[in-house]
């Protein structure tokens, strides 16, 4: 075993995290490129898709502490100052809408002078110049905060900016958690529109009336809906000095007043950036790099990452004799034991007994695209005498395991590659320089547990007894999927399924949560809009990661779609079941479930 | 902090004041099979789950000359009756939902305007019923127990303290972990007479016991008073730099320990979070194991004063 791996890749959520101690470890996605510019924001992803890290990463702090190779070019891109303001669930289960607005604007203008005081120290607090500094002298910051407390209504204690934080923080913590309206300052006033008075009143004692700063949102889908609008509004109307970054779920709750009477428009007045839509070479790029980190973490040596983690099965083979042989090994004892399979094998006149007599092109077109789910179905199924006999009595880690299984597993997902790979390093053998296939699945399962045990306790959005809980959709759709992997052999089986139009309402609300989890995965395509605003129509699939569930296996790969509602249906005993599900489903959509089952029956 | 001790509890010393649940549970209505008759037995009925134990229940107030009705009719009815003189009172908390021990919580601290004792009883569950009822595995969700125990507002910049008790239930711990991202979890492990509860909860929360900046602790099941303190402990020297979270789950005693830690402490007040059935739970009946475990808080005004108002004008401040 090696030692554990330091401090700042252990700690895999960025929200724990300092901007320096994020900069000390900070391998650049691809998408960094897109936000540092000055336009106004929206980064979009599930959790643990690295929103926080990027938002984080435009701060002075880290972008000081930054030694990358492409450090120096982004700083002097960067030519605002940023101010951070986190939410998270918590948060969001103390605010509504009647003291959302004085919460939020107490934090965001404590959050704005802190970022003042960063500007104004000769270095910051590792002792780092700092990015785009000021000079306010005594005068100028007595002058300052005289004009802030009087714009904003705040008694205050001294004359100082620590006066003013002191004020800011007294203010929250005074502030009722109750649901009944105040009627100071920070509730009747715009939040923006009092830190936009800050922002000039700051630009004008430093002598930089133009300069910008940008207000970074983290989890924007957290506030409520009336805080919501209001600032989504300021996207459209807002004052040139001041940018929004807003970070928030693939899906917003509130995003139907998008582009609709005066609302901004993705592509026009915002720019939208997914951070799970990258290409796989992109995913891999990224997955690579962090390994490397974790090695350095960890300080072991470096070794590529197909070398310590072993080539996947769920990949074509390379062209070493034996990975080869391995490969026609597989296809050959399921063309023997698969009726279906050597029915399937034999329509395209291939012989099992011979595939090496197979040309590339020959190859490419059958044995190659079907082989890694013959892998899959042979990890996960015993075959004998061409019929289905159950589950093997331990299954092989062959599908999931293996750089390219893991890469195409943790999707990208800065939060899970971290865990990951710090479980798996924690077994790492020195002599081979690599990770047997057993703590790699177990690091895989043991994420999945933790994935799964969120999803059982996320908060309902609705807090009512109609919702359809989101581990309950997540179960059924890996259920069918499984089902569809391991039944009767078909070469392309169904992986995705599209959103329809009969689709309830409350299996939209927990396919939702499942998005802003990041159990469900949008796949998007060139026709994809910016900002997903309806699912009808869209392309889904379940993380990938949730595959690897005893009984609830399915392969890391896209495949024929299906409707959800033939899958919700498919799994519902009728309509008592649906009514059980969720009483709250109408007698139409009661009815629809008997239809679809029938359907499919038929 | 409050001055809670915990007491012997007596069979024969009857209160003026009883208030207990009526549920489905067996054990919802062991105290009044065994007390002395109370000059007010007052039993908390639900609108749902009236099954498994509940019709025997029923009988057994009804015969014993309990008022049933609903929480805020009796809570009226102990209210007056506390007028008295030299009153006493006691609850039952052992078949009490979370969120009706959370009203009667924020009753006692914000309601009750007279000086009166008040013993919190409870009695344990019978470990084989516990540990098959939290077998079942549902739907969870995850927040505060009610708008007063959301805590105070306070800049998300600060890190997450969570406090949990274990209970037997999957999922719930690791799942609040994932939820919150608390930069420090402490988890609080109930140790009793039988200590097959401690062994399985650990065995159940393994992975979460493992992690890195996770803390076990094991608390006295058969004592609110230290249970209190130590919650009360941890809160007082966490609170200026966390945003702490209480996540009661397990044994009942936890989660009064913790109501009456959150609502007694300011200025950075607790939150206390329910994990627990996002539906309609599937009703699983307990029986009692036969203790009973008291614990008493003598309130007066001058404390009640305090802990309304508190030091900085806080609502709920202490």
């Amino acid at each position: 075993m090696t030692q554990t791996p330091d401090w700042s890749f252990e700690t895999q959520n960025a929200k724990r995290m300092t901007p320096v101690e994020i900069a000390r470890s900070f391998v650049v996605p691809p998408t960094f490129k897109d936000i540092v510019g000055t336009d106004h924001c929206y980064i979009v992803g599930p959790r643990g898709s690295g929103k926080t890290t990027l938002l984080k990463m435009l701060q002075g702090e880290g972008l000081m502490a930054w030694e990358g190779a492409q450090a120096r070019s982004v700083r002097s891109r960067v030519s605002y100052t940023s101010i951070f303001l986190p939410a998270d669930d918590l948060w969001a289960s103390q605010v509504h809408d009647e003291n959302a607005r004085a919460a939020f604007t107490a934090q965001m203008l404590y959050a704005f002078i802190e970022t003042v005081q960063y500007r104004q120290s000769a270095r910051d607090r590792i002792g780092n110049p700092v990015h785009h500094p000021i000079v306010l002298g005594h005068q100028a910051e007595v002058e300052l905060v005289t004009l802030l407390a009087n714009a904003w209504e705040l008694p205050i204690q001294g004359r100082s900016l620590g006066a003013m934080q002191a004020a800011l923080d007294l203010y929250l913590l005074r502030l009722t958690n109750r649901r009944e309206r105040t009627t100071d300052q920070f509730s009747a006033a715009t939040p923006l529109s009092l830190l936009n008075f800050g922002i000039r009143a700051v630009n004008r004692l430093a002598n930089q009336p133009t300069h910008r700063w940008a207000l970074l949102m983290d989890e924007m889908e957290l506030a409520p809906p009336r805080l919501h609008r209001e600032i989504v509004s300021y996207v459209r109307g807002g004052a040139e000095n001041l940018i929004l970054k807003l970070s928030m779920s693939p899906f917003d709750r509130y995003m139907e007043t998008f582009g609709v009477g005066g609302a901004p428009i993705p592509g026009h007045d915002f720019r939208a950036v997914h951070l799970a839509g990258q290409t796989k070479s992109e995913i891999r790029a990224f997955t690579v790099g962090l390994w490397k980190e974790a090695l350095r973490a960890a300080e072991l040596d470096a070794s590529p990452i197909r070398a310590a983690l072993g080539e996947s099965a769920i990949t074509a083979p390379r062209v070493t004799t034996e990975s080869r042989s391995r490969h026609y090994e597989a296809l050959s004892r399921a063309g023997h034991e698969d009726a279906d399979f050597a029915r399937w094998l034999r329509r395209r006149g291939v012989d099992v007994d011979h595939l090496e007599d197979l040309s590339y092109i020959e190859s490419s077109a059958t044995v190659r695209k079907v082989y890694p789910l013959v892998v899959f179905r042979d990890s996960v199924m015993r075959l004998h005498n061409g019929r289905y006999e159950g589950r093997p009595r331990k299954k092989t880690f062959d599908p999931f395991t293996g750089a390219d299984a893991l890469i195409t597993a943790l999707e990208g997902n800065p939060r899970w590659i971290k865990t990951v790979f710090s479980d798996m390093l924690r077994f790492y053998d020195r002599s081979t320089g690599s990770v047997g296939q057993g703590f790699q699945f177990d690091a895989l399962v043991s994420l999945a547990n933790r994935f799964e045990s969120l999803l059982h306790v996320l908060p309902s959005r609705e807090h009512d007894r109609n919702a359809v809980p989101p581990m309950w959709l997540v179960d059924r759709l890996a259920e069918y999927f499984h089902k569809q992997n391991t039944g009767r052999f078909q070469p392309d089986p169904q992986n995705n399924f599209i959103v329809d139009r009969r689709t309830p309402a409350p299996i939209l609300d927990a396919l939702v949560m499942g998005l802003y989890a990041g159990a469900i995965v949008h796949v998007r395509d060139r026709r994809s809009p910016a900002v997903l605003q309806t699912f009808v129509g869209q392309r889904f699939r379940l993380a990938y990661l949730l595959g690897v569930r005893d009984n609830r296996e399915f392969p890391m790969r896209l495949g024929k779609d299906v409707s959800l509602t033939t899958i919700v249906a498919s799994s519902l005993a009728g309509r008592q079941g649906a009514r059980a599900l969720a009483p709250g489903l109408t007698e139409a959509q009661l009815a629809l479930f008997g239809e679809v089952q029938n359907d499919a029956a038929n | 902090m409050m001055p809670l001790t915990d007491v012997a509890f007596s069979r024969r010393d009857p209160y003026s004041v009883v208030l207990a649940t009526c549920g489905y549970e067996r054990r919802s209505s062991y105290l009044a099979r065994i007390i002395a008759a109370p000059k007010l037995g007052l039993a908390l009925i639900h609108d749902e789950n009236r099954v498994a134990s509940f019709d025997d229940n029923f009988g057994i107030y009804r015969d014993r000359g309990w008022l049933t009705d609903k929480l805020d009719v009796l809570l009226d009815r102990a209210s007056a009756a506390l007028k008295g003189a030299k009153p006493s009172m006691a609850i039952d908390i052992s078949s009490m939902p979370r969120s009706v021990m959370a009203a009667v919580v924020e009753w006692i601290i914000q309601k009750t305007d007279v000086d009166v004792d008040i013993d919190f009883l409870y009695c344990p569950a019978d470990f084989a019923m516990s540990a098959a009822a939290a077998s079942r595995v549902e739907q969870l969700t995850a927040g505060p127990i009610d708008d007063y125990f959301s805590g105070a507002i306070r800049p998300p910049t600060l890190p997450i303290a969570l406090i949990m008790g274990l209970g037997l239930e999957r999922y719930r711990g690791l799942g609040m972990v994932e939820l919150l991202e608390p930069s420090r979890t402490w988890a609080f492990v109930a140790q009793g007479e039988d200590s097959r509860f401690a062994q399985v909860a650990m065995q159940v929360h393994d992975q979460l016991l493992n992690a890195r900046n996770s803390k076990v602790v094991t608390y006295d099941v058969y004592s609110l008073a230290s249970t209190y303190q130590a919650l009360e402990s941890l809160c007082f020297g966490l609170g200026p730099r966390h945003r702490i979270v209480l996540a009661p789950s397990g044994p009942k005693i936890f989660s009064l320990a913790s109501m009456l830690v959150a609502a007694t402490r300011s200025p950075f007040r607790p939150a206390v979070w329910r994990v627990g059935s996002a539906g309609s739970a599937t009703p699983a009946d307990v029986i009692e194991s036969g203790e009973v475990i008291a614990s008493r808080v003598r309130l007066t005004s001058n404390l009640r004063d305090l802990v309304v108002n508190g030091p900085i004008g806080a609502p709920g401040g202490w």
